[in-house]
Formats: structure tokens, C-alpha cells, sequence
């Protein structure tokens, strides 16, 4: 309906464009970008020692809406065990900040998804042994499945994919959060990367 | 952060304008409008480096504009300013509130006018329209056509 068309386009002569500075769109990026940093990598430690000792659920997405707002009853410590994962969640924090050499960054809620979901599938055998991260899931490498490995697609909540790779006493756990990627490496024993199915090529 | 700063300026000094003319025709107000920008301009600076990389940044930001106005369009309450906030004048009516296209645009309901804004301004495929608004091309079909219908009976109505 070209006629449509040629309405719209004459319509939209009318708009009423503001003359906003380019900059002002670079300053609230950069805003946004350093917030989810601030919140991903400076708090984990801190926050996963507090709900160890509260049994508080965790769930800040700075920016939008969290998906469990509603915070478990707290219980005084003595009584109540401390909460599956938090441990964990501590660990994966030590990992990304040892890591630290790509842009990637991670929301708290995303890291509690993935330590959930690993401790739920997979239990608590094994050290969490390293986190890779890296802007694409190619240079993860996470697409194949090396010969002598088993892998599988995983489901971890937030995340556009997963997959999981295990040979003997050695597991990889891959995810994409929206094109930031992390790669944790789980084992029982001291693991070099030519052991690994996956290992980040580049940043 | 240097490259990204100059790459992302680059791109919003050639698309910004467009951007809001699609947020306008969406919104059908100036503010909203935006608003739906500047949400959409966001996301984008923190996703640059990927989406650049997948070569695909004009359809990333469309679809961030189409769901930053979906958003808007679920809150069931405005923005509430507090006491003493400076308050945007109302915007005075401009030329297209005499237009009769506007008036039947704003009649579509909201799901009906994303997809004439993005086939009959942006020009997509159904194949596309679908991709950005994450509905079937059949939806789209029958949202534009009965899309279409409307406007042509509107539009009729203008030269009885």
C-alpha cells in the first residue's frame, strides 16, 4: 500500500525532533554499564556472606524488575542451615574477580541462576576450579563438543544458552547472558587447559 | 571505551532522528517518545560491542524501541513527579494532530500500529516484522491487514 507509505513518510516530516546532544546517549550508557559492573563484581562477596548468615534471597537487577521480590523468612542461624549455594556463590565471585580480563559482566541474579542450577544438576562434588569469560560465545568454543567429552544443553534461568561438557573427573559449564559469557571449569583434581573442552580464545 | 564512545556516537548521530520518528509514530507522544529513545539508546551502549560485532545494530535498537514501548504501554501509572518538580510544559498540538493518518494511527490498537510502523516505515519483511516483535509471520499478516482495513476505512471517511 504505497500510499500508506508516502502518508507516513509526509507524517513524519511533522515530527517533532529533539536536538539532544550525542553525548547525553554516551553519558547514560556509560552510566548503565558501570552500574551493572559496580553491582556484578563488587557486591558478590559481600552480599553472598550476608545471605549465608540471613537466608535472605538475593535478586537485584539494578534497573528492572527482580524476579523474586519476596525474601525467604529469615531464620537466626543456629536454627536453620545456611542456604544451598551461597558458598558456591561466594566462590563464583573469587573466580570472576581473578578473571577480570574481559568486558563481560554479570548480574548478581544471573551468577545465583547459575550457582543454583550447577549445584541442583550437579551437587557439590568437585572444586570450582576456574571462570573464563568472554563477549562471544564462538571464542568460548562452547558450539562443540570435543571428542572423549559428553556434552549436553542446559538450562539456567536468564541465560539465552547453556551447555555443559564432563569427561571423567573434569565438567565445564558454559552460559551466555545476552552475549556475555562465562566459562567454570569444575574438577576434583589440579586440571591444565589442555584438558579442557573449552578455553577462551579471545577476550 | 574510547572506540566504543566514537563507534556508538557515530551511529546515534546518524540514527537518532529516525529512532524518535519511530518512537513517535509508536507513542504518539514527543515525551514518551523520548523516553523510548533514550531507554533504547541504553540498552545499546551496553550491548555494543557484540551487536556491532554481529552487524546487526539497526535491528537491535528497532527491537529495543518496539519492547521499551511495550514497556511504557504495560505500566499502568505514569512517571509521578514529586512536589516542586519542574514540569514539561504540555506540548502544544502540532500539524499532525490535523492530520487524519495520525488520528487513525492512533486508533490502531497498539499491536496493530507496531506492525504498519514497521512495515510501511521502517519497509521490513513480514519475516522481519515478525523477528523484531517476536510473533508469528501469520500474526503479522493478520495484523496488517486488518490494520490496513482500518485505516483505509478512516482514510475513506475523509473524502466523503
Amino acid at each position: 500500500m504505497i500510499e500508506i507509505d508516502e502518508r507516513i513518510a509526509a507524517l513524519t516530516a511533522h515530527a517533532p525532533v529533539p536536538e539532544t546532544p550525542v553525548a547525553d546517549d554516551v553519558r547514560r550508557g556509560r552510566r548503565r554499564l558501570r552500574a551493572r559492573r559496580a553491582v556484578a563484581w563488587g557486591g558478590a562477596t559481600a552480599v553472598a556472606a550476608s545471605a549465608a548468615l540471613a537466608g535472605v534471597a538475593l535478586g537485584d537487577r539494578p534497573g528492572e524488575q527482580a524476579r523474586d521480590r519476596t525474601p525467604v523468612a529469615v531464620v537466626p542461624p543456629e536454627v536453620a542451615p545456611p542456604p544451598s549455594g551461597a558458598d558456591r556463590f561466594a566462590e563464583l565471585g573469587a573466580l570472576l574477580e581473578a578473571d577480570g580480563r574481559s568486558d563481560a559482566v554479570f548480574t548478581l541474579q544471573e551468577l545465583r541462576d547459575l550457582t543454583d542450577t550447577v549445584e541442583r544438576r550437579f551437587g557439590r562434588t568437585g572444586r570450582w576450579h576456574a571462570v573464563e569469560t568472554t563477549r562471544s560465545w564462538a571464542a568460548a568454543g562452547a558450539g562443540a563438543c570435543p571428542s572423549g567429552w559428553a556434552c549436553a544443553d542446559l538450562r539456567v534461568r536468564g541465560a539465552d544458552r547453556a551447555r555443559t561438557a564432563q569427561s571423567g573427573g573434569v565438567r565445564q559449564v558454559a552460559v551466555d547472558f545476552g552475549g556475555d559469557v562465562l566459562v567454570l571449569t569444575i574438577a576434583s583434581g589440579d586440571v591444565s587447559p589442555k584438558d579442557l573442552a573449552w578455553t577462551v580464545r579471545e577476550r | 571505551m574510547a572506540r566504543r564512545d566514537e563507534a556508538f556516537a557515530t551511529y546515534v548521530a546518524q540514527r537518532r532522528a529516525q529512532l524518535f520518528r519511530t518512537a513517535w509514530l509508536l507513542c504518539g507522544d514527543p515525551h514518551r517518545a523520548e523516553d523510548v529513545v533514550q531507554a533504547a539508546l541504553t540498552r545499546l551502549y551496553v550491548a555494543w560491542p557484540r551487536v556491532q560485532r554481529a552487524d546487526s545494530v539497526d535491528a537491535y535498537v528497532r527491537r529495543a524501541v518496539v519492547n521499551a514501548h511495550l514497556d511504557e504501554h504495560r505500566r499502568p501509572w505514569r512517571r509521578e513527579a514529586a512536589a516542586g518538580d519542574d514540569l514539561p510544559e504540555e506540548a502544544a498540538p502540532g500539524p499532525e494532530e490535523h492530520d487524519d493518518l495520525w488520528a487513525a494511527l492512533r486508533a490502531l490498537p497498539p499491536g496493530q500500529r507496531r506492525v504498519v510502523v514497521l512495515r510501511h516505515w521502517w519497509g521490513l519483511s513480514v519475516e522481519e516484522t515478525a523477528a523484531d516483535l517476536g510473533i508469528s509471520p501469520g500474526t503479522v499478516k493478520s495484523q496488517t491487514s486488518a490494520a490496513l482495513a482500518a485505516l483505509r476505512t478512516s482514510l475513506q471517511g475523509e473524502h466523503a
